[in-house]
C-alpha cells in the first residue's frame, strides 16, 4: 500500500449544484488506497450524487477528482473499467435475459471477469441461473447486482446502499463475501449506506456527509477513541463547564441525570465529569452505527475541527 | 474455538481478537501448534475488515504468541505462553468491565467486590489461604502503582 | 495537498493497468443483446409486411426491391428507434455504467443494429434473385439508383437512431414527425392551389423529401392500349440533390443526438 497522492480516490473542493441548488460543497474527499471507507449520511445529502461523480456519471460544478490517478470526467471508461459499482437502484434494463445471459452479457465488458468466483457468488447467493431478470425478487436482483459488481475483482469497490432490499439471512451473507473479497483482493472499498449496522466492523474509514458538507471523515478507531455516552448523577441547577459544555452532541438534563453524547476519550470523560462533580453512573463507547446517528443529530454548525479549536482555546488549554 | 467481538467494547477491534487468542491459550481452547483461522476466514466469519485481522495476528506474532508458517497459514508458537504480567493485564480488563457493569446496575464498587468475594467462596473457588493471597496482591499492586488514578 | 499540487505530479509510481473493452467485444455484445431480446422480431416481422404490402408506384413490373422500397425504407426508420426501446429512462443508467465511452456505447449498438438489418435485408435481396420476373422482365438498376436506395436506407436508420437516442419516447416522436410531415404537406398543397412562389415549389419539389425517398424507385412506365410497353427509370438529376440534401440532415441529427453540444445537452 504506497501513499501516494494519485493512488486512492480523491476529490479536492468538489461542488455539484443543480441550479440553485447544491448538491455538494467544497467535498475534500481523502480513501486511502485499501481503505473500507463508510460514506454516511443522511437523504438528500449528496452521497449518491458524489458517487455518480466518481464514476464519470455525472460532471461536476467545480473542483477535481482523482480515482486510481484518473479524472473521470476525461476517461469515465477507464475509471468505470477500474471498479466495482453497485448502484442505488434495482431495475435492469434488459429484463428478458436470463441470469446466465446476464453474466455473459456483464462478462463481456470485463476482461477481468473470473469465471469461477462469478458461479461461486451465484450459488453463495442463491440465485437461480434460469429465471429471466424480470422474474426475480428485489432482493434476488440486488444479489446478481453484487456478482456484476465483484465477479471482474475489481480494484476498487463502490457501493450505493447494498444491503436495500435484502432479507437479515442475505445481509449476513453479504458482509462476509464482502470481508472475503477484501481478504483477497486489497480492495478499496466506499460503501454509502444507512444501515450501518449490516456492514459491522468492515468500516476502517468514516466520512460523514451532511448537506454536501464532509463535516467529519477519520479512521473508524480514531471515532471510537473520541465518542463516548456517559450517564451521570447531577446535583441539583447543575451547569456544564464549558470543557463539557463544548464537547457535548447531545444531552439530557432530567432529574438530577444526566444522559449525554461526548467528544472525549472514555478516561477523559470520567475525569471531567468528576471534576465537574457529577457521578459517573455508565460509560459507553459507541457502535459505529451509533456514533453516526448522534454525529448527524449534532447541532449543524458542528464539526470536529471546530470543537478542538474551541478546547485548545479554553482556559487552563486541554485537560 | 469461537471468537467474538463487540462493537460497542471500546477497546479497538484488533485488541479484542488479540485478547480472544489470550483467552483461548489461557483456557486451553488452543493450544501450541493449533492452526488460527485464517485472515480470510476470521474476518467473513466476525464480519471485520482483513486488515484489521491482519494487524491483530502480527502484533500477536510480535508479541511471540502466533507464528506465520509460509503456505500453511497462522499457527499458536511452540514458545507460546501468557505471562504473569499478560494474566495481569488481561484480569485487569476483565475487572474493569465487570465493574462498569457493577457501576451501570447502580452498585459501588465495595458492594461489588464484596459480593465477587462471597460468591467465589460460595462455589469453591476462594479458599481463605487464596483469599488472603488476593488482598496481600491487591494491595501490593495498589502500593507499586500508587498514582494510577481512579479505576 | 492542494489540488493543483496534484494535477502537477508528473511521475507517479503506481499506474493502475487498466483492463480496457475492445470494441468488437462490446458490438458482439450489443449484436448478441439485441438478437436475444427478440427486438429482432419487429425487424422481421416490418420487413415481412414490407414484401407483401409494397407501396411504390407500379408495382408487381419492377424489380422487387425496388418495389418493396418505400416499406423498408419506414422499416429502417422504426427500427433505428426499437433498438433503443426502454420501458423507463432509467433503464438507460445501466447503458451508462458500462465501462465504454458514452460515445463509443451508443455507436456500438447503432452499428449492431445496422448489421442485424444489413443482414435480413441481405435474406431479402437472395431471396428476390428467385422471385418470379416481371411481364417483359424490368430494365436493370443503373447504379445511382443503387445508391439512391442505400442511401435513403441509411438516412432513415440514422433518422431513426436519432430519436431513439435523443428522445425518451422515440417511436411516439417519430410517429408524430411522420403524421405532423403528411398533414403538413396536405395543408400546404391545398393552401398553395393557387399560384404559390417559386421557391416553396422548389422546396417541395426538387428538394422534397418525397422526391429523397421516392426518386430512386419511381418508373416512367408507358402504357399502349392500357398495357405497360416500357419502362424507365426517371434521370438521376430529378432526385440525386434531395436524396444528397436529406442524407446529410439524417447525419447531422444523428450526430447531434450521439455527441450533444454543450447548449443541447440535457441537464446532467
Amino acid at each position: 500500500m504506497s501513499d501516494h497522492p494519485l493512488d486512492g480516490v480523491t476529490t479536492h473542493g468538489l461542488r455539484k449544484e443543480f441550479g440553485h441548488q447544491r448538491a455538494l460543497d467544497g467535498v475534500n474527499l481523502r480513501v486511502a488506497p485499501g481503505a473500507a471507507y463508510l460514506m454516511a449520511g443522511e437523504n438528500g445529502a449528496g452521497k449518491s450524487t458524489l458517487l455518480r461523480i466518481l464514476l464519470g456519471l455525472q460532471e461536476a460544478t467545480a473542483g477535481t477528482v482523482s480515482v486510481l490517478g484518473l479524472d473521470p470526467a476525461v476517461d469515465g471508461a477507464g475509471v468505470r473499467a477500474l471498479v466495482g459499482y453497485m448502484p442505488d437502484r434495482v431495475e435492469f434494463e434488459h429484463g428478458w435475459m436470463s441470469v446466465d445471459a446476464a453474466l455473459r452479457f456483464h462478462a463481456r465488458y470485463r476482461p477481468r471477469w473470473d469465471a469461477a468466483y462469478a458461479a461461486e457468488l451465484i450459488g453463495q447467493l442463491e440465485l437461480p441461473r434460469d429465471r429471466r431478470l424480470a422474474g426475480l425478487s428485489k432482493g434476488q436482483r440486488r444479489r446478481l447486482q453484487l456478482v456484476f459488481t465483484l465477479a471482474h475483482r475489481p480494484p476498487i469497490v463502490v457501493m450505493d446502499e447494498p444491503t436495500d432490499a435484502l432479507d437479515p439471512r442475505m445481509r449476513e451473507r453479504f458482509a462476509q463475501l464482502l470481508s472475503a473479497y477484501l481478504a483477497d483482493t486489497d480492495a478499496t472499498l466506499i460503501l454509502s449506506t444507512h444501515a450501518i449496522a449490516d456492514v459491522k466492523s468492515i468500516p476502517t474509514d468514516v466520512g460523514i456527509l451532511r448537506q454536501g458538507q464532509l463535516v467529519l471523515q477519520c479512521k473508524r478507531e480514531a471515532l471510537r477513541n473520541r465518542l463516548v455516552r456517559v450517564s451521570a448523577e447531577v446535583p441539583n441547577d447543575w451547569l456544564p463547564p464549558p470543557a463539557i459544555g463544548v464537547r457535548t452532541i447531545s444531552e439530557e438534563h432530567r432529574g438530577g441525570m444526566l444522559r449525554a453524547v461526548l467528544w472525549a476519550a472514555p478516561e477523559e470523560a470520567c475525569a471531567l465529569l468528576e471534576s465537574a462533580g457529577a457521578a459517573t453512573t455508565s460509560l459507553d463507547a459507541l457502535t459505529l452505527s451509533e456514533a453516526v446517528v448522534a454525529m448527524l443529530a449534532a447541532p449543524p454548525s458542528w464539526t470536529p475541527e471546530a470543537v478542538e479549536v474551541e478546547i485548545a482555546l479554553l482556559p487552563g488549554g486541554v485537560l | 474455538m469461537l471468537f467474538h467481538i463487540d462493537e460497542a467494547d471500546p477497546r479497538p477491534i484488533y485488541v479484542q481478537i488479540m485478547d480472544e487468542v489470550r483467552r483461548g491459550l489461557i483456557t486451553g481452547k488452543l493450544k501450541r501448534g493449533d492452526p488460527l483461522p485464517s485472515v480470510r476466514e476470521m474476518a467473513a466469519d466476525l464480519s471485520v475488515n482483513p486488515n484489521t485481522v491482519k494487524q491483530a495476528y502480527r502484533e500477536l506474532e510480535r508479541e511471540g504468541l502466533v507464528e506465520p508458517r509460509r503456505g500453511e497459514g497462522t499457527f499458536v508458537a511452540d514458545t507460546a505462553r501468557v505471562s504473569r504480567a499478560e494474566r495481569r493485564t488481561l484480569a485487569r480488563g476483565v475487572a474493569e468491565r465487570a465493574l462498569w457493569d457493577a457501576i451501570r446496575h447502580g452498585l459501588s464498587a465495595e458492594e461489588f467486590l464484596a459480593a465477587a468475594e462471597v460468591v467465589a467462596r460460595q462455589r469453591g473457588m476462594l479458599t481463605e489461604a487464596s483469599a488472603a493471597a488476593v488482598s496481600a496482591a491487591a494491595a501490593g499492586a495498589a502500593e507499586t502503582s500508587g498514582a494510577e488514578g481512579p479505576a | 495537498m492542494s489540488a493543483r499540487e496534484t494535477m502537477l505530479w508528473t511521475a507517479p509510481t503506481f499506474r493502475p493497468v487498466i483492463p480496457r473493452v475492445a470494441f468488437r467485444e462490446v458490438l458482439v455484445a450489443q449484436l448478441w443483446m439485441l438478437w436475444d431480446s427478440r427486438r429482432v422480431a419487429v425487424l422481421v416481422v416490418s420487413l415481412g409486411l414490407a414484401m407483401f404490402i409494397p407501396l411504390a408506384p407500379g408495382h408487381g413490373m419492377m424489380p422487387f426491391l425496388v418495389g418493396i422500397h418505400v416499406t423498408v425504407l419506414l422499416a429502417a426508420l422504426l427500427w433505428g428507434a426499437v433498438v433503443w426501446h426502454a420501458q423507463d429512462p432509467q433503464h438507460r443508467m445501466e447503458h451508462r455504467e458500462m465501462p465504454v465511452d458514452f460515445r463509443s456505447h451508443d455507436l456500438a449498438r447503432v452499428l449492431a443494429g445496422a448489421l442485424l438489418f444489413a443482414g435480413a435485408y441481405g435474406v431479402i435481396a437472395v431471396a428476390a434473385l428467385f422471385a418470379p420476373p416481371a411481364i417483359g422482365g424490368p430494365p436493370p438498376l443503373p447504379a445511382w439508383h443503387l445508391f439512391g436506395m442505400a442511401a435513403g436506407l441509411v438516412a432513415a436508420y440514422l433518422f431513426g437512431s436519432a430519436a431513439g437516442i435523443a428522445l425518451r419516447h422515440p417511436i411516439a416522436g417519430l410517429s408524430i414527425f411522420v403524421v405532423g410531415y403528411i398533414l403538413l404537406g396536405q395543408v400546404l398543397t391545398a393552401v398553395l392551389e393557387r399560384p404559390a412562389s417559386r421557391f416553396v415549389t422548389e422546396l417541395l419539389g426538387t428538394w422534397g423529401l418525397e422526391v429523397a425517398i421516392v426518386g430512386p424507385v419511381a418508373m416512367h412506365t408507358t402504357m399502349v392500349r392500357g398495357s405497360p410497353t416500357s419502362f424507365a427509370f426517371p434521370a438521376a438529376t430529378e432526385w440525386v440533390p434531395a436524396v444528397c440534401l436529406w442524407l446529410g440532415v439524417s447525419i447531422l441529427l444523428f450526430m447531434l443526438a450521439l455527441a450533444p453540444p454543450r447548449f443541447l445537452r440535457r441537464r446532467a
